[in-house]
């Protein structure tokens, strides 16, 4: 077996092209600017925007894709369309169109990252946009509008105790797995441009560090199944934990059938919940060993991704964090001891010191059966000044080598991925339909990218979109197993909470190598149910319904 | 008698000039002596006094240095080098505000000396506005681009807010000027590491750590053990992790990193029982309990875990809830 797998090893990881992008976001009409409101006065807001989504709005089987956007700072409104949030459908044909405004999705407020799922389980997905002073949960109408629903729905985010707080990231999964999406939402730190004192000497103001402000609670909320949601936060043991929160993904790292919460928090301790049922989580991160990096002190942790990077049916987490800080790696070893720092091992650490990072994935971009990292990268503007280099910096990709350990490709991932900016959101999905896996990646103050994926001599590939009947409709939480006929055995789950303040697409995805073909596919739904196929052929998107029994 | 005057003075001259060699030649307590023995003479000479507080701020008896210089500044009120001298003592006893009242005081004498204004920005630095005292470490090598003191300052200030690319250009041009500098010789092999120049900054960190005449750096030593650690050189890691405890063995940072390579070598329980001394020696700091409760939870010790989380959780809960600034 051992040299099997080690064949299987030389055949695909070594043949296997270099991961490369183009960036066609000019080109197919996806024209968006991040408008972060910076007007010299230096509020933190400023540091934070730029969520994105890819989601299939229209159900026509291509991605569309949902930016959102900043406002004037002071007022934090949107004073014209150059902060409104902004909705492109894909016409399937490589080009996207700007529907914001047909679409009723132009937004209000300071917004910050969005979450997109189908809530209300209609068969079409909808969007939750997550902000400093206003949340929006837009209901899809199924003829290319939303509608309105945060206040009927109960999910203004306003809290009993501190009022509205900003909302950072957000993300939907099925806490109890009722086949409802509940919405967990990340809280940042207590903020008020009113209140808000300046730092750095009078003609040299820069931004306050994130301990001059307050922790804050993050929220979570229960699907009544009737269109409103239930604030659970205090009661399920969330707001239990003040942290400073930034992205939050979804797994269940110890599989008891229940979704877990890892919180990435910026200077405070990361966040594990442990899902106990019931609508009750625990906070287990230091616990675990995935609270702090191996250095022991509490990073700037951004954005994150939970998925098994090394094909052993573990979840494990990836997390972004700032200069000097190195972004971190937690494998996971399953029971007792769970998180490893696995960075040094991985070869992370010195790659990744110099950066500072903000959304990430964990998707194989080249399609040879190991999941690759991907991170938005952009250090805080101004700070150049101090680090003696430029604030804007080109975006990452790592390769995964198939040994646990990554390189860094970045500088062959082609010419347009070479450009630095103020990258902050990603989110991941196939535009293109080609079956290898695309990234949109916003910028502060200027364009967007969307980089196809061209890796040449990619392998081959499979899809799943999941519809769930018991489950909720999207079948976020659902694991699938797949196994080749070398017998080897690939993991993934579904979920679209990637990154930092982004969502990505549902579809549960595998790069195969040079297999065509599965053997055996096993898919294990929140409900409970487990549905098996066999011989499943590759280089497709194939749609699993769950199955009645 | 006007013969023996002279005589006597020019003696002192001599002597005076034997004390500020052994000054320079870094030998403080001698010097210190010397210049005692100078003051017998003559108590109120304000540069005398200077020179001996300078000793005593070396000798790291910065109380004593605070005298001296208080002394000088009684002798000679307008004296900016005792002001800046008192600055500096105070700031090394830990009493910033303090320090910034002694300066600012020399600032309404001469607001363009150069020293004085290096001293403005380490009492600034000291009360946590480093952007004002970069601002003037800034403003002295723009104006005299060959003051190889600012650059060294500027690219100390930097190095120690973790700018090490900035610090590193710093420091450059600062040994452009003065080679002879091994804190910076130092502080820029730690740069050269933190900035991913790895080669150079391994060959910088190694001719500096087996040098006999370098001073022990600990944050240098640590950096090139982090740097083996990080690499994967297990053995090499806990051999120089282990020469650091021989010269700092008190030191809680230099126990964690041997706790660390003990680990990494596969050593547990030797690794075990460094995490605690190094806990033991710093209680009150969360990264050596972070170790600890790693290994506790490699070793299956899940009540001895739960008491480090618990302490950890407390620390981080109460930072979160009530340490904003």
């Amino acid at each position: 077996m051992r040299i099997l797998c080690a064949l299987w090893l030389l055949s695909d990881v070594t043949l296997l092209g270099q991961i490369r992008f183009q960036d066609v976001a000019q080109k197919s009409g996806l024209r968006f600017e991040l408008k972060n409101g910076a007007a010299g006065e230096f509020h933190l807001i400023e540091l934070m925007p730029g969520g994105v989504a890819a989601l299939d709005f229209n159900n026509d089987g291509c991605m569309d894709v949902f930016f959102t956007n900043g406002a004037e700072v002071r007022s934090l409104r949107k004073t014209g369309p150059q902060f409104y949030n902004r909705l492109f459908r894909n016409n399937c044909d490589g080009t996207f169109t700007d529907v914001t405004e047909k679409a009723g999705v132009t937004g209000e407020g300071y917004s910050m990252a969005i979450a997109a799922a189908d809530y209300n389980n209609d068969g079409f997905v909808d969007i939750f946009v997550a902000g400093v002073n206003r949340n929006f949960l837009y209901r899809n109408r199924g003829d290319g509008t939303f509608e309105d629903v945060t206040a009927k729905a109960g999910l203004t985010g306003v809290d009993p105790k501190y009022g509205k707080m900003w909302s950072i990231s957000a993300g939907w999964f099925d806490a109890d797995n009722d086949g409802w999406l509940d919405l967990f939402v990340s809280t940042y730190v207590a903020w008020d441009p009113h209140t808000e004192r300046p730092c750095g000497p009078p003609g040299n103001r820069y931004y306050c560090h994130p301990d001059d402000y307050a922790g804050r609670p993050h929220q979570l909320f229960r699907n009544n199944r009737d269109g409103t949601f239930t604030d659970v936060s205090l009661s399920s043991g969330i707001a239990g934990s003040i942290g400073r929160g930034m992205g939050v993904v979804f797994a269940d790292f110890n599989r008891d059938g229940l979704t877990d919460v890892f919180v990435a928090n910026d200077t405070v301790r990361n966040f594990l919940f442990q899902n106990q049922g019931g609508f009750k989580f625990k906070e287990v991160a230091l616990e675990t060993g995935v609270s702090l990096g191996e250095t022991g002190r509490a990073v700037a942790s951004m954005g994150a991704d939970f998925r098994d990077f090394d094909n052993d049916g573990l979840p494990d987490v990836v997390v972004t964090a700032l200069i000097n800080d190195s972004y971190v790696l937690f494998r996971n070893l399953g029971p007792p001891l769970y998180f490893d720092d696995y960075t040094v091992r991985a070869g992370l650490k010195q790659a990744t010191q110099q950066l500072t990072g903000w959304s990430t994935g964990m998707f194989d971009f080249d399609n040879d059966g190991f999941k690759d990292l991907f991170f938005a990268n952009s250090h805080f503007p101004h700070l150049g000044q101090l680090l003696g280099i430029p604030s804007p910096l080109p975006n990452s990709i790592f390769r995964n080598l198939g040994n646990g350990r990554f390189a860094d490709v970045s500088r062959q991932a082609g010419a347009s991925f070479q450009i630095p900016a103020f990258y902050h959101g990603a989110a991941f999905a196939d535009f293109d339909g080609d079956g290898r896996i695309d990234v949109v990646v916003s910028a502060m103050n200027s364009p967007a990218r969307l980089y196809r994926d061209v890796t040449p001599n990619s392998g081959h590939w499979i899809a799943f979109k999941l519809v769930g009947t018991r489950s909720n409709r999207d079948g976020l939480g659902a694991e699938v197993q797949v196994t080749l006929p070398d017998r080897r055995t690939l993991y993934n789950h579904a979920t679209t909470s990637v990154g930092y303040a982004s969502s990505s697409e549902p579809l549960v995805r595998f790069g195969l190598g040079t297999q065509s073909v599965i053997k055996h596919v096993r898919i294990r739904w929140p409900s409970g149910a487990v549905q098996e196929l066999v011989d499943v052929r590759a280089d497709r998107v194939v749609q699993v319904r769950e199955s009645d029994r | 008698m006007l013969a023996v005057m002279l005589l006597s003075l020019a003696l002192a001259a001599v002597d005076r000039t034997a004390a500020d060699r052994l000054y320079q030649h870094r030998q403080y307590r001698e010097a210190a002596d010397q210049y005692r023995k100078l003051l017998d003479v003559n108590p109120r000479d304000a540069s005398l006094l200077v020179r001996l507080g300078h000793c005593a701020q070396q000798l790291g008896q910065f109380q004593d240095a605070e005298t001296a210089f208080r002394r000088a500044l009684d002798a000679a009120p307008d004296s900016l080098p005792a002001l800046v001298g008192i600055s500096e003592a105070l700031l090394a006893q830990g009493r910033p505000e303090d320090a910034r009242q002694s300066i600012s005081v020399g600032l309404r004498l001469n607001p363009d000396d150069r020293d004085v204004r290096r001293a403005l920005a380490h009492t600034l630095e000291a009360n946590h506005q480093v952007f004002e005292a970069e601002s003037i470490f800034q403003k002295l090598t723009s104006s005299d681009a060959k003051d190889s003191e600012s650059w060294f300052l500027l690219g100390e200030l930097q190095y120690r807010g973790g700018y090490y690319r900035a610090a590193e250009e710093s420091l450059a041009k600062s040994l452009a000027i003065q080679p002879a500098n091994r804190r910076a010789e130092t502080y820029r092999a730690v740069c050269l590491v933190k900035t991913g120049r790895i080669d150079e900054g391994e060959a910088q960190s190694k001719r500096l750590i087996q040098d006999p005449a370098t001073p022990k750096d600990l944050d240098l030593w640590l950096t090139y053990v982090e740097l083996l650690y990080d690499s994967n050189r297990a053995a090499e890691a806990l051999r120089t992790a282990n020469q650091v405890v021989g010269f700092a063995p008190n030191h809680p940072i230099a126990r964690y990193w041997l706790a660390k390579t003990l680990l990494q070598a596969g050593q547990l329980a030797e690794a075990s029982s460094e995490a605690e001394r190094a806990v033991s020696a710093a209680p009150q700091l969360p990264f050596a309990r972070v170790l600890l409760l790693q290994i506790y939870r490699r070793q299956g010790r899940s009540s001895d875990a739960k008491r480090q989380a618990d302490w950890l959780r407390e620390y981080d809960d109460r930072r979160a809830r009530h340490d904003a600034r």
